[in-house]
């Protein structure tokens, strides 16, 4: 409509195409996007770096078809108390879980130090649990897979994950078990029929009390007469009788159905609530200790600069071969510790040349040697461990992984304050003036 | 709505009933999408996970949270059908438009889209409990004795009303040495992230007897809390549905 030539017509148009431009918006914003991984970057970097310490993870296969099983396993280490973030409940009561997007994998097993973790327990800080869980594939796609650790009161900790692709066809997908009461179920599609064939018992007969009534005169008429105080006489006999009916119906089918469940399931036991105890692997004696004397992030070179105090306590010399943070492993390439399990590690988590050392040679035994450590790598802001700074605690947390000449492995953690440096050069104290860094 | 003030309250021309009758259709329609949506959204945050997986329906919690707040909506709709238009199928119409959502959802979003079995993400029935609030609501067009007898019935009848289909995921199964049930096996094994084992609320506190039945004690609790919340919220449906007009000439 134009009142007038031109300066109506042009608002409308204006206003046309704003709305057009608003509709376009509307729409792609609620066509939902694919949220594929990666969503573990979201936590934050000190809940990764000082709770659960994840190590020698690994993924049996990358590839399985459905009804195929694939192992996930590895090892955690929960920090020490002096490591621990204050901000973050102790595991005390703890569940190994998946991280996966849904039911593509069913979880068949599920232990730590080989106790049956399908029930929750408490684990103990400082110490190590090996765990493995079982999963089988059943949705076709390629799904990224994590462990994780859920702490009451903290949250869900996730460790490393992989791609793993299931291939075949959902329909084949079968998961059968044997109950006590020796009958053979598939556990995908167990009672779903009963559960359908009741529902719509009940919801006939409840449509059916409905559509009696809509089909009345509903409102208008109902409401004149309730307010004339004549609502007594919308109450039919046949009212009455078809309510009496109704409420006897549901009495009777309520027993009924009870009584027909209790004769076709004699045998049933209440949900099974239990917590468990895990005793921790053995303690292994700390041959090699580390103190941290500074540690500093340099925010424009994404690196963490460490100096050390280490001393070998082991009968044999030993080299520093990893730094292990938030499931990122930066590895030392002069030590060589690139085994087959570690080809096998997500790339994005593995800097494998990420770990250097300004004194690469072997700390004999006995020796105390003040070390400067760089882990370097892009991962730092891939991972948004570079946030640590902006944490309510700037502090850090690790593991250490010394080798001595037999190829032992001596694993020491090592946390404490992060100081960042925002310029490339940093402040430095004066007795680290003489370093590289 | 009109004023009826007259001896001949009731009494309208058919073309009037013609159109009345055609928007009482749209007020049916609004009706729906208000209760289906507002009730669903109560039901969700309230005794949600409770009723979401077979694995949380429990024999102290799921039969004593489920009741007492779904009773609540078929409390407000029974008064606002039954005081104004003398309808008594409120609450069937609750829990029915509750069913309604929580299967769409269920089955297109859970089952479709996220791929749960459907037998882990069963909904409660609630028929039973509302058919026999309703129709002692208009035996005894009273909501006094409806609060007393159905209500509580509501909350007694609960879980009898559900064993026909939950019996079977009770069946006991052995795995990896450990004795479940098989509805805390389809729940343990169908990975759910943000739902660890331990944050089930099942089988905690102390309703219970020296007869190992839990249920009935639960039952019987459910069914007195179910009687006093239907009462507040038949006066919370009141509140929802009392218009006051401003005089003329007031402003």
């Amino acid at each position: 409509m134009t009142t007038f030539q031109g300066g109506s017509v042009k608002i409308w148009t204006k206003k046309l195409q704003l709305l057009i431009v608003l509709t376009g918006v509307a729409i792609a914003s609620a066509v939902p996007q694919v949220a594929q991984a990666h969503g573990e970057r979201a936590q934050e970097p000190f809940l990764r770096m000082r709770t659960i310490q994840w190590y020698d993870v690994e993924w049996t296969k990358s590839k399985v078809a459905v009804n195929e099983e694939v192992v996930v396993k590895g090892k955690f280490r929960v920090s020490p108390d002096e490591n621990w973030p204050r901000t973050a409940a102790k595991p005390d009561l703890a569940f190994l879980n998946i991280s996966s997007p849904g039911p593509v994998f069913v979880r068949k097993a599920s232990f730590i130090n080989g106790v049956n973790m399908a029930n929750s327990s408490s684990f103990q800080t400082g110490r190590d649990y090996a765990w493995e869980v079982t999963l089988k594939g059943r949705y076709p796609g390629k799904w990224h897979i994590h462990s994780m650790l859920n702490i009451k009161d903290a949250g869900p900790l996730v460790g490393p994950g992989d791609w793993i692709e299931v291939t075949g066809n959902h329909a084949d997908f079968k998961n059968e078990v044997k109950t006590l009461t020796g009958e053979t179920i598939d556990l995908n599609t167990y009672g779903m029929a009963n559960n359908i064939r009741w529902h719509i018992i009940w919801a006939v007969f409840g449509v059916a009390w409905l559509l009696y009534w809509l089909a009345k005169p509903l409102f208008f008429s109902r409401y004149r007469k309730v307010a004339a105080g004549e609502g007594a006489s919308l109450i039919t006999k046949t009212d009455q009788t078809v309510a009496v009916v109704v409420l006897v119906g549901a009495l009777g089918l309520t027993y009924f159905g009870y009584q027909w469940a209790e004769a076709k399931w004699p045998i049933t036991l209440p949900l099974q609530s239990a917590q468990e105890t895990v005793a921790p692997l053995p303690t292994e004696p700390t041959l090699v200790d580390v103190k941290l004397i500074r540690a500093t992030y340099r925010v424009p070179g994404r690196s963490l600069n460490m100096t050390l105090e280490v001393t070998n306590n082991t009968g044999k010399a030993v080299r520093m071969g990893e730094f292990n943070t938030a499931t990122v492993r930066f590895l030392n390439p002069e030590v060589g510790i690139m085994d087959e399990m570690a080809k096998k590690y997500p790339k994005y988590l593995l800097a494998d040349k990420g770990l250097t050392l300004a004194d690469n040679k072997p700390i004999e035994p006995g020796e105390t040697r003040k070390i400067e450590v760089e882990a370097q790598d892009a991962a730092w802001e891939t991972e948004r461990l570079s946030s640590l700074i902006y944490d309510p605690d700037s502090r850090f947390g690790g593991m250490f992984f010394f080798y001595d000449t037999d190829g032992k492995r001596h694993i020491q953690n090592v946390g404490g304050v992060l100081v960042p440096s925002f310029t490339g050069k940093g402040g430095k104290p004066k007795d680290l003036e003489n370093t590289r860094y | 709505m009109m004023s009826s003030n007259t001896a001949t309250a009731g009494v309208v021309s058919p073309e009037a009933e013609r159109v009345g009758r055609a928007l009482e259709w749209v007020i049916v329609a609004a009706v729906v999408l208000v209760v289906t949506g507002s009730f669903h959204l109560h039901a969700m945050l309230t005794m949600g996970d409770w009723d979401f997986w077979v694995d949380w329906k429990d024999r102290e919690y799921w039969p004593l949270v489920t009741p007492v707040l779904i009773v609540t909506y078929c409390g407000a709709l029974h008064y606002i059908l039954w005081e104004h238009f003398r309808l008594p199928f409120g609450a069937t119409l609750a829990v029915g438009l509750l069913l309604l959502a929580e299967w769409l959802v269920r089955y297109f979003g859970w089952h479709g889209w996220s791929h749960y079995p459907i037998n882990l993400i069963t909904p409660a029935t609630f028929f039973a409990g509302a058919l026999i609030m309703d129709s002692i609501l208009l035996l005894s067009r009273s909501w006094i004795v409806t609060g007393l007898f159905g209500a509580s019935l509501f909350g007694i009848l609960f879980f009898p009303s559900n064993w026909s289909w939950l019996a079977p995921f009770h069946v006991p199964v052995e795995v990896n040495g450990l004795v479940m049930t098989v509805a805390d096996l389809i729940g343990f094994e169908n990975i759910r992230t943000g739902t660890p084992e331990y944050i089930r609320i099942i089988e905690r506190g102390t309703l219970r007897t020296f007869g190992q039945h839990s249920a009935p004690v639960t039952a019987a609790f459910a069914g007195f809390l179910c009687t006093l919340m239907y009462w507040v919220w038949w006066y919370i449906g009141k509140l929802f549905s009392t218009v006051k007009y401003i005089k003329r000439g007031a402003l």
